[in-house]
């Protein structure tokens, strides 16, 4: 935990922030389409000078995009080994309620996983099962509990809508990449979809969140979730959202604004 | 300059934190680790409640304590279940006037207890230990 505090602060001393690693992909994905179209046809000091640009600013991109995720790898053996040991099968009581509310007709499987450290609940749309944190079960009101239980739950309720989503995020970097590679090199086109992915990955699974938060928000109501996202963020401090999730503040405002029309 | 040590009685892990959380959170966890309610007045909307309902003393609608501390009354009213379950607060459902109305309507009136102010107290207290040591 120690490391984690170390790598945190070590990468908000070089600047690296999510915000500014995806500033930078935005720039590269413009580059590679606007003069990145036209390179073959520069002449050879011009052509030298953008592949020098091009180069810097993709090293730098990829290596801010890099430490940006590495938070979630190092966080990846955690949720696959922490799993293995110390899960234990068990349905909370309201769960089977609160899915037949949300009109999810087969009830996933549940599981409890102590010993993870921060590792909060997950959901594996695959399988159908929901990893939830004995710590999070012992520790939290019963309405905070839950809260997590339903946006769990929602991500299974709102899957389709995160598959078309990813679809249209397949179709729309091919369809970019393909008038792409017929006027520029095959580099940047390489580059060019690396970058586009990264950030539409982001978009897609930001927005899958929004949705299991509107979703469990719909059936139990905002307050439980957002008094645990506050929580959240009183514990681990302000955040600016990571590759996966939104920031905290971001979902709390948007849960703020359901208190009032629902 | 002064670290804040967070303690966690989830899984026994000790961060060390820049100094950019209120001092109390760890008091907070520190107190109330053994009671199991660490992560009850972690909650810093709740603590802001309670706060201010020790220091009042006085039962209050949960609209008067929505407009004192600045949150939605819906949010009010949640945190103020929480706070009962643990005993921090009691409440009660009084019949009141309505303005330019003969009919009445079921107000909810919540008091601190006794056990909030014990908290509170216990919280300021450790501050002070913490702050001087």
């Amino acid at each position: 935990m120690r490391h984690t505090a170390a790598l945190r602060n070590l990468t908000q001393r070089v600047f690296v922030t999510f915000k500014r690693t995806r500033c930078l992909l935005y720039i590269l994905v413009v580059v590679c389409v606007i003069p990145g179209t036209f390179v073959v046809w520069l002449p050879f000091p011009l052509r030298l000078a953008f592949t020098y640009m091009f180069a810097g600013l993709t090293a730098l991109a990829l290596t801010f995009a890099a430490l940006s995720f590495a938070n979630m790898v190092r966080a990846m053996p955690a949720v696959f080994l922490a799993g293995r040991g110390t899960t234990k099968e068990f349905e909370p009581p309201e769960a089977r309620e609160i899915a037949r509310r949300m009109k999810i007709r087969k009830l996933p499987k549940f599981l409890l996983q102590g010993g993870t450290g921060e590792v909060g609940p997950s959901t594996n749309g695959f399988t159908r099962t929901i990893r939830l944190p004995r710590q999070w079960m012992e520790q939290l009101h019963r309405s905070e509990f839950l809260a997590a239980l339903g946006h769990e739950l929602g991500h299974l309720r709102a899957r389709r809508r995160f598959w078309i989503d990813y679809l249209v995020m397949s179709g729309v970097v091919v369809g970019l990449t393909v008038p792409l590679a017929l006027h520029t090199i095959p580099l940047i086109v390489n580059v060019f979809d690396v970058a586009l992915v990264l950030l539409l990955a982001t978009s897609v699974s930001w927005r899958n969140e929004f949705r299991a938060d509107r979703e469990c928000a719909k059936v139990l109501g905002p307050e439980g979730l957002i008094s645990l996202l506050e929580l959240l963020e009183a514990k681990y401090g302000p955040d600016e959202g990571s590759v996966t999730h939104p920031p905290l503040r971001t979902r709390i405002d948007r849960l703020m604004k359901l208190l009032d029309s629902q | 300059m002064m670290f804040l040590y967070r303690l966690s009685v989830l899984d026994g892990y000790i961060q060390v934190l820049p100094n950019q959380l209120p001092r109390d959170m760890f008091v907070w966890l520190l107190k109330f680790i053994l009671d199991g309610t660490g992560e009850l007045v972690l909650q810093p909307t709740r603590f802001m409640i309670l706060r201010y309902m020790q220091r009042i003393g006085e039962p209050q609608y949960v609209d008067q304590i929505a407009r004192a501390v600045g949150v939605h009354p819906r949010l009010v009213s949640h945190h103020l279940d929480v706070l009962e379950d643990e005993g921090l607060v009691e409440s009660e459902y009084r019949l009141m006037p309505v303005d330019g109305s003969s009919r009445k309507v079921a107000k909810r009136m919540c008091v601190a207890t006794a056990r909030a102010s014990a908290v509170l107290e216990d919280i300021a207290k450790s501050v002070q230990e913490v702050g001087g040591s």
